[in-house]
């Protein structure tokens, strides 16, 4: 919503309100500014009257003037606009005026003829551009005198004010809604408009016009005759409608726009010789379709829906000769859900309709009329109307809870004057308790906390005194806190291993996931209006997300590329589940003085080493990953405290061509396996311990697993660990392999005998033998 | 003597303080063979001479062992120096990552309200109608629920715009008093150079029995957390409109570039915001099935926050990994 300062004062008296201060109320009561400009007329621009205007006599595209500038003398000035013959009065900027632009104004000569000045259109006076060509003066903006100053007509020195509104200020797009609210804080009258006596057309307006309704009609429409001779464009109106960017083609249809910007009153001009019936007499139909869902329509023919749109054939022209002028309002909390059901196309006044226009509408009327004041056009003396039926609404409001929701109490009869400035009536009930009647144009307003907000918005937030709440002591450990926690630290860890935290969108390219096998949403739960290919679908894993990120980064000349991300992932069945995914690509150290500049690059086991540092112990198993990124020989399910938490492979080499990618190595949990678990500490034994170490000559192609396994299901108290520490392969060995695997053993109760040792010894023999297969070697 | 004194003062190393050593106080040495002649010296004068060259030996001894611990300093001085480092070419080696600054400042959101006796509460991103839109008062026909700003699925659901659906949940679930914050990932259909598809909120909520709460309260706890998030500001609440608050406030602070002079990053304005706050909307509570009851609700973009404090200019980068931005928040 656009406002000026002076358009502001037609309705109310700023008078020692500044323009910082008026952006400084706006805001405070909720009429954002998004931008303030003021216009100020240079020096040295005067009113210029045309004496005289001829072509020059070597150029045809130029004029040559004789002005009165208000000097003992006319000037010539040479101007080059086509419609500075119809002009009288223009605004001439005088030798020596700088205009905006630093466009200095110097004599000049044009194809031969002196020049002493230029006449001004409204762009080069750095106003906003009000029509082709020059601008042509007229009284609107005060009394013409040839040599006064532009700068003190005060229409010129005007503010333009962009309020950015929010969806429930419907009431404040116009100018005398915005005074309105102005009125509260200001606690200055609004000014009523004073139409007086005016010359109405003879004929009574249902001689001239019918209305038939059928059924119940939820909205209001009046409609009056106008006999239009002449309609001029005053200057000021053009003025003001190219400052708030209104300025429309037809003189007629700039009348309206005014009105309803002025007002916020909806109205609409129909030619109405082209709804006349043979008789003369103009016949329209009235009829609601659905509630808030009205129709008016000359013989078949649908002229308008209401507050949404009308035939643009039927519309009045500057060359109509009479006009059909309809007002309207319809309530938007019905009118938006018709539209939303009905779907039809609406014009540029539906986002005023659906909002909230003002439903005062004499006071649209009235107004136009008044300025149709000085030209010739007759107006119907009363309109004729069609009324919905509204009640309106009352509120009972407790002081006391008033001021329990603004945590402050405010004096009553500021309450009431800014209720009854906003233009609420009030009514005092008891002495904590007094009614209120909601003017139409609120409907926003349906409870005591929308009270609440009037107050408080004109009183002004910053009026109220910060109170800190006085809570009750409560545990506040949710599950949630408790998780935040562990995810904390868990990125903790993985920082300090050398992962840099990523975050990536929660989206896929579901032809990406099905080409590398991985889950997609059932085509039932997909996206309806995904916004770009490549997030059309939910995804299924973050490791794709991560390859792309780690792609990107060896575009950017990153050779060390280690990145996390906690995040979440949708099962087939939309499931959400947050996932703790982990890729290093490429180099594993810094390069730097500790490699002499040559950084190892990273490895199955580094990596590992890497995980392990972050989320603790965990075993390795036989992958039964069957998604399309991994290694098949260097990948593996990851299983802690015995429960399967994700897994980590190695990324597929051709998978590492598509992403331009080194050895890349990736890693994928569920953040639920990686919650802490409760600990009990064990004794810690006094005892010496021993190691022993067995190497063993097993088949090639069993895996440690099975090895572990087996030792794992030893009835053997004392053995307490045992580790891998080599694995053995050469020709001579065919097809076995040597492991060695170290063992320590300790008692509580005291230092371990030989015979012990070598009886424990002999029983993991035995057993190895039995269940692997294994020969001492 | 006095040339065996100089003998052990012209000592160089620990070797020839040794060799030194043998020469004179060794089986063979000159010391040794002056004790042998002990023997061939009479009565009277053994005593004086044998106390005359222990005398000298404990005064030899003396300037031995003062010479050997010179000696031993010097050879450990020599090694500390051979072992001697460019100490200064290990700077700058860490191998450490950094936080994505995004949830380093949810992280420090959080923190603040933990501290102030909340709780952490979470909810799903795939939502109901009921629980985005109609519960919060979002009425059917509300501009937000455009197809233009919301992901919907084929069933009928939603990927959530806000996390105030965690409001809905919490308050279904349990009774007041409610304190939480829900921090987490929201949706929205828009992509341009200062719109990603998804990005974060925190969320609080307060409700409490009875008229407790009020719009002074709200004002006390923003106010309070924007001085901790961005030191020493000046607050400012506009009235605003939201849905589901009433009255609602949009929170600016004055701007933390230009220090309220006007910049480009505030447009001009000197304040920057930064926070949409309220009282609770009654018919939200209705929709939930509470009565009586007065809470305020507050939510943020930690985007916003993180860019702001950070100063990083471009939003989109954040969602790209990019290792160069993050480098910077080791």
């Amino acid at each position: 919503m656009i406002v000026t300062r002076r358009w502001l004062e037609e309705f109310i008296s700023l008078d020692g309100v500044d323009d910082q201060q008026l952006h400084n109320i706006f805001n405070s009561i909720g009429l954002e500014v998004d931008s303030m400009q003021h216009f100020e007329m240079p020096q040295n621009v005067v009113v210029g009257k045309i004496l005289s205007c001829g072509k020059h006599p070597d150029a045809d595209k130029l004029n040559l003037c004789l002005v009165d500038v208000g000097e003992d003398e006319p000037v010539q000035i040479i101007c080059g606009a086509s419609n500075v013959r119809d002009a009288q009065y223009v605004a001439v900027a005088k030798v020596g005026a700088i205009l905006p632009g630093d466009f200095a104004i110097k004599p000049a000569k044009l194809r031969g003829l002196d020049s002493f000045g230029m006449i001004c259109s409204s762009s080069e006076l750095g106003l906003p551009n009000s029509g082709d060509g020059i601008m042509i003066l007229d009284e609107s903006i005060g009394k013409l005198i040839s040599g006064k100053p532009l700068s003190d007509y005060p229409d010129f020195n005007d503010t333009v004010i962009e309020l950015e509104l929010t969806a429930n200020r419907g009431d404040c797009l116009s100018i005398r809604g915005v005074a309105r609210d102005l009125s509260a804080v200001l606690d200055r009258e609004i000014e009523r408009l004073d139409i007086g006596i005016m010359e109405t057309l003879p004929l009574g307006i249902a001689r001239m016009l019918e209305l038939r309704t059928k059924g119940r009609v939820d909205a209001d429409l009046y409609y009056s005759v106008i006999e239009k001779k002449q309609l001029p464009f005053p200057f000021l109106m053009r003025l003001r409608l190219a400052m708030v960017d209104a300025l429309c083609q037809e003189t007629i249809d700039s009348y309206i726009a005014y009105t309803i910007h002025s007002t916020g009153v909806i109205l609409r001009a129909y030619d109405a010789n082209r709804l006349r019936d043979d008789d003369g007499k103009i016949s329209l139909e009235i009829s609601q379709e659905f509630e808030g869902y009205v129709k008016v329509s000359y013989k078949d023919e649908t002229i308008c829906i209401v507050g949404v749109s009308c035939n643009r054939d039927y519309l009045a022209k500057d060359d109509s000769v009479d006009i059909l002028l309809e007002t309207s309002y319809i309530n938007p909390n019905i009118l938006v859900p018709a539209v939303a059901k009905m779907k039809p196309k609406s014009d540029e006044l539906y986002y005023r309709t659906s909002r909230g226009s003002e439903a005062d509408l004499l006071l649209g009327l009235e107004y136009l009329q008044n300025h149709c004041k000085e030209s010739s056009c007759l107006f119907s003396e009363t309109p004729l109307k069609v009324e919905s039926r509204w009640e309106a609404l009352n509120l009972s409001i407790d002081i006391p809870k008033l001021y329990s929701i603004i945590g402050q109490e405010i004096p009553k009869g500021t309450i009431y004057t800014i209720l009854q400035r906003l233009g609420f009536e009030v009514y005092r009930t008891a002495s904590e308790r007094f009614r209120v009647k909601v003017p139409r144009w609120r409907h926003d307003i349906s409870n005591i906390q929308d009270i609440a907000e009037e107050i408080l918005r004109i009183v002004g937030i910053n009026q109220i005194e910060a109170k800190p709440l006085e809570i009750v002591e409560k545990n506040q450990l949710t599950k949630s806190t408790l998780d935040f926690k562990v995810r904390r630290d868990l990125r903790q860890r993985a920082v300090s291993a050398g992962f840099f935290e990523a975050v990536t969108y929660a989206f896929a390219n579901r032809r990406l996931l099905e080409e590398y096998n991985f889950p997609i949403l059932d085509s039932s739960h997909e996206i309806l209006n995904p916004i770009v290919e490549e997030f059309n679908t939910l995804r299924s894993t973050l490791i794709l997300n991560l390859l792309e990120s780690a792609k990107r980064n060896v575009n950017y000349g990153k050779r060390r590329i280690p990145l996390f991300e906690i995040g979440s992932a949708f099962d087939k069945d939309r499931q959400e589940t947050l996932k703790v995914s982990f890729l290093w690509s490429g180099e594993f150290e810094v390069a730097s003085i500790l490699n002499q500049g040559k950084p190892a690059k990273i490895d199955f086991s580094s990596f590992v080493q890497k995980l392990s540092s972050i989320i603790g112990e965990f075993s390795l198993k036989a992958t039964t990953q069957t998604n399309g990124v991994i290694h098949p020989y260097q990948s593996a399910d990851v299983y802690k405290d015995g429960n399967y938490i994700g897994w980590l492979s190695k990324v597929h080499p051709k998978v590492c061509e598509a992403f331009d990618l080194e050895d890349t190595f990736i890693a994928e949990f569920n953040f639920d396996g990686l919650i802490p678990k409760h600990i009990d500490a064990r004794a810690i034994s006094n005892f010496q311990g021993t190691f022993k170490d067995l190497s063993l000559l097993v088949d090639r192609e069993l895996a440690y697993e099975e090895m572990y396994r087996v030792l794992e299901s030893l009835d053997e108290p004392l053995l307490n660990r045992f580790f891998a520490i080599d694995r053995y392969e050469d020709e001579q060995l065919n097809n076995q392999k040597s492991m060695t695997i170290r063992f320590f053993l300790q008692s509580q109760e005291g230092t371990l005998m030989e015979e012990e040792i070598d009886g424990i010894m002999n029983r993991i023999l035995k057993s190895l033998e039995k269940e692997c297969g294994a020969n001492l070697r | 003597m006095e040339q065996l004194k100089e003998k052990i003062n012209s000592a160089l190393s620990l070797e020839e303080l040794e060799s030194i050593r043998i020469e004179i106080f060794g089986k063979k040495g000159i010391l040794a063979s002056e004790f042998a002649k002990l023997k061939d010296i009479p009565g009277p004068q053994k005593r004086e001479f044998a106390q005359g060259l222990n005398e000298k030996k404990a005064s030899l001894q003396e300037l031995f062992d003062i010479k050997l611990e010179q000696l031993k300093e010097q050879e450990l001085n020599k090694r500390l120096k051979a072992e001697a480092l460019d100490v200064t070419m290990y700077s700058n080696i860490s191998e450490k990552g950094a936080l994505h600054p995004v949830q380093e400042t949810m992280d420090k959101i959080i923190e603040y309200f933990v501290a102030m006796n909340f709780a952490v509460e979470s909810g799903p991103m795939v939502e109901d109608d009921f629980h985005n839109f109609e519960a919060l008062n979002l009425p059917k026909h509300h501009p937000a629920r455009d197809m233009q700003d919301t992901f919907y699925f084929k069933d009928n659901t939603l990927l959530r715009t806000h996390t105030s659906p965690v409001q809905i949940r919490t308050m279904m679930r349990k009774k007041p008093p409610i304190r939480i914050i829900a921090p987490g990932s929201v949706f929205r259909r828009d992509y341009d150079l200062t719109h990603t598809p998804m990005f974060h909120q925190v969320e609080g909520l307060v409700v409490e029995e009875g008229d407790k709460v009020s719009f002074a309260n709200l004002k006390s706890i923003l106010t309070d957390f924007l001085h901790y998030m961005f030191g020493d500001v000046e607050v400012r609440f506009r009235p605003s409109f939201f849905p589901f608050t009433e009255p609602s406030a949009e929170v600016d602070i004055s701007c933390i570039f230009c220090e309220g002079k006007g910049c480009r990053v505030c447009s001009h304005t000197g304040w920057l915001e930064v926070l949409g706050s309220g009282v609770v909307d009654p018919n939200v509570f209705k929709a939930v099935g509470y009565e009586n009851v007065s809470g305020y609700a507050f939510g943020l973009g930690v985007e916003r926050f993180a860019m702001l404090l950070h100063r990083i200019p471009d939003l989109r980068s954040l969602f790209e990994g990019d290792i160069r931005l993050l480098e910077q928040f080791r």
